[in-house]
Order: C-alpha cells, then sequence, then structure tokens
C-alpha cells in the first residue's frame, strides 16, 4: 500500500498545498545540479567512455587539491604578494590545465612527511611539493617519474672538520663520516643520512635556518641536503665560504617527484605522460637562476 | 764602454731607483692594468733569461769549488760547521715568525667588511677552496705518506740527465755534490782539464748574469706592474693584516742578516749595503732564489772578499736546503688561519707549528710558487686547522708575499755562507 502523501497524482488537486510544490521544485532543481558537473566534462573524454574514479573525483570536484607544506622553499613553492609561485606550484597548476579544473592548494603539513600524510589520507590529490621519493614513503602513497634528479649533498663546518680529519683526505673522512650530521626532522635526509653515514650522529632540527646556525656554531659538524640548497647557500651568503665547505656526493640522487594516492592509478599515469611531454628538464643551474631565489 | 757599464750597473741597483722602480711599478699595475699586462712579458722573459744559467752555473760551482776544498782538506771541516749554522738559523726563523704572529695577530678580530670580502674572494674559487665533488661509494685512491724514503727518492736522481732536463736542481745539486766529491779524491793532474773547462763555465754564467742586470730596473717595473693588475687592490686590501706581519718579520730577518753579514765580514755598514744591493734587488725582482745565485756569490766573494772556493759551495748547498723565507711564511700564515678561525692555540700545538714549518720549508726545496704556499696545508693538518678557503686568499697576494719569502732567502743564505765560511779567511 502506497502512501497517500507519496502519490500525489491520487489526491485531489485542492489539498495540494502550494508550499509543498514549492518545496518539491527545490527538490527537483537541486537534483538537477548535482547532476550538471557530468555535463561539463571535458571534450576528451565524453560521457560515453566510463572516466577512471580517481579521476572522476577531480573532474567532478572541478578542481585539483594540491598539497604543500606550509613553510615556503623557494624557488620551489613560496608566496609573494599573496600568491603562490614556484617551480612545483607551475607544476600543479600545469596539470590542473591539461585536466581542465582548476587548482586549490592545500597547505596544513608541517612537514615533507607530514605531506605524504595528507596524500596518503586522501586529503589532496597530489602532492608537488619538493618530495624525494625515498622507500619509507613508498609504502603509503605512489610516486611519478621524478620531475628533477638532485645529487646529495654536504656543507662541512672547516674547523669541526678540520679537527675530525687531521690532514687526512675528504673522501676518506667523509666516507667513514664519525661525526655529527644535521638534517631537516621529517625529511627524506633524514633516512638518506642513516642509510649513506651510519658511523655519523644524526641530529635533526625543524628548518633549514636553524641547521644552517647551529653548523656555523659548530653544534655540528656538517649539514646535509640536496646540492642545490647547499650551493644556494654559499651563492646567497658568500661569506660562508669562509667557515663552511661544500662536498656534492656524486653517486647519490634526490629524485623529486609528484605523489599521488595509493589508488589514484590513472591519475598517477597520467602525471608521468604530462611530465614527459614538458620540453624542458629543470637543472639546479635553472633552479639557482629562478626569480624566487634569493 | 766598461765604466759606463759599471755607472749604470750600479745605478740600477740604488734603492732608489729600486723603489722608484717599485712604485712605478705599483702605479702602472692599478690604474693601467691592460699596459702592465702587456709589459709583463718583459720580466718573464728575463727571469727565464737568468733561470737558463741557473743550472750549468750551479753544477759548474759545486763541482769546482767542492774539487778545490777536497784537495785543501777543508771539505769537512766546512760541513761540520754548516749543519749547526742551519739548524740555528731555522729555529731562530721559526721563533722569529711565532714572535710576530703572535704579537701582531694579524687574523685576529678582522673587520665584517673584511671577513665579507675574503668570504666573496673565497666564494669565487670554489675548486681551490676546498668545494669538492666526490663519490660516496668506493675506495679512496692509496696516498703515499710523505715519509723519509720519499724524500731520499725525491733528491736522488736516478737520470742525471732527466733531472737536468726537467730542470731538478736538487737532484742537480746532489749529483754535483757526489760528484765534486769523488773528482776531489782524483790526483790533480787528472782533474785539471775538467777544473778549468768547468770554471770557464762558471765565469760565462756570471758575465750573463751580469750583462742581464742592467736591464733590472724595467724589468722590476714591469714584473710588478704585472703582479699588481693580475691581483688587484682587493685582496691585497682585505689581507693588509697578514701582508704587513709577514713584511715586518721579514724585515727583521733581512735586517738581521745584514748585521750578521757585517760581523762575519767585519766590512763597514755602508760596504755591506752596498754589496748587497745586487741580489735583494733581483730578489724581489725575480722571486726567483735560485736566479739570485750568481749574483749572491758574486756579492759575498768579490765585494765582502770571503773565500770564493766556500761560498761557491755553501751558496747553492744553502739556498736548496736552508729555506728560511718559507719557514718565516709557514709559521705566520699558519697563526694566521688559526686567528682568524678564533682558535686558541696549546704551547704544545705552538710547538708544532715551529716544528712543521721546519719540515716543510726542508719539503719546500726545489718548488716555487703555489706549491709553496701548498705546503702550509701540512703544517695546519697536524693541528686540525681548516687550510683550503684561507688557500685561495694566500694565492691572491702570493706576488708580494713570494717576494718577501725570496728576499728572505737570499739575505738569510749570505748570511749563512758568511758564518759558515768563517772569519778571516778572505782571499
Amino acid at each position: 500500500m502506497r502512501s497517500a502523501v507519496h502519490n500525489p497524482e491520487t489526491m485531489p488537486a485542492a489539498i495540494v498545498h502550494p508550499r509543498l510544490v514549492r518545496c518539491l521544485g527545490w527538490l527537483v532543481a537541486a537534483c538537477c545540479l548535482t547532476l550538471l558537473p557530468a555535463g561539463r566534462a571535458p571534450a576528451q573524454a565524453p560521457d560515453a567512455v566510463p572516466t577512471a574514479p580517481d579521476i572522476r573525483r577531480i573532474l567532478d570536484r572541478g578542481e585539483l587539491i594540491v598539497a604543500l607544506p606550509k613553510t615556503d622553499s623557494p624557488p620551489f613553492f613560496y608566496e609573494r604578494d599573496g600568491r603562490l609561485h614556484g617551480v612545483d606550484v607551475a607544476l600543479a597548476e600545469g596539470l590542473a590545465r591539461e585536466l581542465q579544473v582548476g587548482v586549490r592548494f592545500h597547505r596544513e603539513a608541517a612537514s615533507f612527511n607530514e605531506v605524504v600524510a595528507v596524500i596518503a589520507r586522501g586529503q589532496a590529490d597530489v602532492a608537488s611539493s619538493k618530495l624525494s621519493r625515498t622507500l619509507p614513503r613508498a609504502q603509503y602513497v605512489r610516486f611519478s617519474k621524478p620531475y628533477l634528479e638532485l645529487r646529495h649533498a654536504l656543507a662541512l663546518n672547516r674547523i669541526r672538520f678540520a679537527e675530525m680529519a687531521k690532514g687526512r683526505e675528504v673522501p676518506a673522512v667523509v666516507r667513514a663520516f664519525t661525526g655529527s650530521i644535521g638534517v631537516i626532522a621529517n625529511s627524506s635526509y633524514v633516512d638518506f643520512a642513516r642509510h649513506n653515514f651510519p658511523g655519523a650522529r644524526i641530529v635533526e632540527y625543524p628548518d633549514w635556518t636553524k641547521l644552517v646556525q647551529a653548523l656555523e656554531q659548530g653544534e655540528i659538524d656538517g649539514a646535509y641536503r640536496d646540492e642545490f640548497e647547499i650551493r644556494r647557500l654559499f651563492r646567497n651568503d658568500p661569506k660562508k665560504s669562509l667557515s663552511l665547505r661544500a662536498i656534492t656526493l656524486t653517486d647519490t640522487r634526490d629524485a623529486l617527484a609528484m605523489a599521488v594516492h595509493r589508488d589514484a592509478h590513472q591519475l598517477l599515469a597520467l602525471i608521468d605522460i604530462y611530465l614527459d611531454q614538458r620540453r624542458r628538464t629543470l637543472s639546479v643551474d635553472d633552479l639557482l637562476g629562478h626569480a624566487g631565489d634569493d | 764602454m766598461n765604466a759606463f757599464a759599471d755607472a749604470w750597473r750600479r745605478w740600477a741597483t740604488r734603492p732608489s731607483v729600486v723603489l722608484a722602480s717599485l712604485l712605478a711599478g705599483i702605479g702602472v699595475g692599478l690604474y693601467a692594468p691592460g699596459v702592465a699586462a702587456g709589459i709583463g712579458v718583459f720580466g718573464n722573459v728575463y727571469v727565464d733569461l737568468l733561470k737558463m744559467i741557473v743550472l750549468p752555473f750551479m753544477v759548474s760551482a759545486v763541482i769546482f769549488s767542492l774539487r778545490q776544498l777536497m784537495q785543501e782538506g777543508s771539505a769537512s771541516q766546512l760541513i761540520g760547521r754548516a749543519v749547526p749554522i742551519i739548524l740555528l738559523s731555522m729555529l731562530a726563523t721559526a721563533a722569529l715568525g711565532l714572535a710576530t704572529g703572535l704579537g701582531m695577530t694579524p687574523g685576529a678580530d678582522l673587520p665584517a667588511d673584511t671577513l665579507h670580502t675574503l668570504g666573496r674572494l673565497v666564494g669565487e674559487d670554489l675548486e681551490r677552496s676546498g668545494h669538492i665533488e666526490m663519490a660516496l661509494s668506493g675506495e679512496a685512491a692509496p696516498v703515499e705518506p710523505p715519509g723519509i724514503a720519499a724524500m731520499l727518492l725525491g733528491v736522488v736522481p736516478g737520470n742525471i740527465f732527466a733531472a737536468l732536463a726537467q730542470g731538478d736542481t736538487l737532484k742537480a745539486l746532489v749529483f754535483s755534490l757526489l760528484f765534486g766529491l769523488a773528482v776531489g779524491k782524483a790526483p790533480a793532474s787528472a782533474s785539471q782539464p775538467l777544473t778549468q773547462t768547468l770554471e770557464m763555465v762558471y765565469r760565462a754564467c756570471q758575465t750573463l748574469t751580469r750583462w742581464f742586470n742592467y736591464m733590472l730596473p724595467p724589468v722590476l717595473l714591469s714584473m710588478v706592474a704585472s703582479q699588481v693588475a693580475k691581483t688587484g687592490i682587493e685582496p691585497m686590501r682585505a689581507m693588509l693584516h697578514f701582508i704587513a706581519t709577514l713584511g715586518l718579520a721579514s724585515l727583521f730577518l733581512v735586517a738581521l742578516c745584514l748585521w750578521l753579514l757585517r760581523r762575519a765580514s767585519g766590512q763597514s755598514w755602508r760596504d755591506v749595503l752596498r754589496s748587497q744591493r745586487e741580489p735583494l734587488t733581483m730578489a724581489v725582482a725575480t722571486r726567483n732564489s735560485l736566479a739570485c745565485m750568481p749574483a749572491m756569490i758574486e756579492s759575498l766573494a768579490a765585494d765582502l772578499r770571503f773565500p770564493r772556493a766556500r761560498i761557491e759551495l755553501l751558496v747553492p748547498f744553502g739556498v736548496s736546503l736552508l729555506r728560511l723565507g718559507p719557514i718565516l711564511y709557514y709559521v705566520v700564515a699558519t697563526l694566521f688561519i688559526a686567528q682568524m678561525y678564533g682558535q686558541e692555540l696549546a704551547p704544545g700545538e705552538i710547538a708544532i707549528v715551529a716544528v712543521g714549518a721546519m719540515l716543510a720549508g726542508f719539503a719546500s726545496a726545489g718548488m716555487s710558487g703555489i706549491v709553496t704556499i701548498s705546503l702550509t696545508g701540512v703544517v695546519c693538518g697536524h693541528i686540525g686547522l681548516p687550510f683550503e678557503a684561507v688557500f685561495v686568499l694566500f694565492i691572491a697576494i702570493d706576488p708580494i708575499c713570494d717576494m718577501f719569502r725570496t728576499t728572505v732567502l737570499v739575505a738569510g743564505n749570505n748570511a749563512f755562507a758568511a758564518l759558515a765560511c768563517g772569519r778571516g779567511q778572505a782571499t
């Protein structure tokens, strides 16, 4: 038996309240509106062809959510005049353009590892944030092909290092490093340091500025990061060459890649093609000459 | 003609002419660096001309004099006197370097803008200042420890012609000493023709040196001008404290050597100063102690009337082994680095600096220029001081420092030769 209320055809017209008609009208309109985005799907993916769920979700939302850490890291991502700029920002915006959606930056993560967690929890679609591809992180998210490969580098305190070396050859001392090495907490270099310098004492600092300060004051013997950041340190303040020296490790790779949720297979394939199709590959010199680097 | 030539030669080494040439050179280097770079070639040609004579001169002088001393029977007595003087003078030089370096503290409390300039200069030369690229995996190439064995191998010529062809003066000296001893053992009648030939070679070399030295004032001007133009004023200004300290220590040491020369020769100050004008001017102009040898021998044997045979042996011997200039440099440079990095040196470490500098001085025999400076790194390594950054700065100002080193080496060896050959034996 059907309820009279749910079957308006059986009701006399007089007892159908006009307010109820208006409500029903709003309800129908709302239903139509929720279905509308499907009609806005890009021309390349007509409705007739089924879209992968991970891509569909982005298209339906109409924007790509990109995870970035809270703190700026020029020239990769940084805020100027209320707008976000940088190499990673441009990459993410380009990807969104290809998908014909807008872009929204999710900047709540306090560290690079936290960015990985944001992606793993599905709070953002993609991380394009100078993220290093590491094995521990690959347990939670999927990484694209690298868009930039940097070598690892050490900035050493000259005095502390000379005391440690006592005239021995530099490569021999670095390979069997027994001093203290500073890294940014929750960054890929924590893992790299443990792996590459097993004899060293690894000290974590909340950010790069504090790490460099500690190095200059001789609290630690070396700072471990990618060659771009180490070269940038000396480029921005040549005076540091007097107290610090740079050692670039030629047989190491810090591969920067985009990260997506473990289920976003289609998005990952799309990102790989997107990265392949870029006309120019980035180099450290390009980055050092980037406008955002000061 | 001869009178004119002699007058010109005396004029060319007058202190006022030397000073004027020096100042003119600095002026040209600063205000017309293009011209300075162009005229630098004259100086290089001059130094090459002098270097051309070094090997035949040294070999003939040593063999010739040693044969004579052997026949007189005074060779062993001479060596017996020379060794303690060498050790004592090295110790005294190291002590003077320590006293000046610790007293004047050239590297302490440098102003911020000086540090900034120094940092920028270091940063411009990433490769030399110790910024390196290396593979983390793999074994380091085995480095031969600089031991006694390596040093012996470095001084004994496996092939004397190869040593001469490569201009290896230390090996040539060892050969000449041994050869001279052997010739001295031969009967005089057998060795006479060789001795006469060597004497001829020796005299010809002396004459050539005298001819070349007519060009001293313009050469001094062109060399100083090209060095100043190459270095630029900025590194010199930033390293002024160091240059001043080394300069003062050198000046004091040269004065001490002149005083010793006066005591040993019994001549007046005027005569001593006049005799030393030519070798010291050449030291400043050429920055090459070997090239100064003919002038040094002439100043001692002809002007101050020390026994020629002994002087001819002692001067090449001293120039090769008694490296007072580099020793002074190593001490002052190491103290400068320690002070710049704010490292307090314990008394034990200061002693290590002195001994290390003396050993490095020995090791610097036969070296010149940048290789000589790089030995400061060995001294620094012993007490755990970083050297690479400052190395770049030392290279930048080395034309001046090399001038000090060579002048001290030349003056020091003249004093050494005078003391070692003994008084009252003038011929």
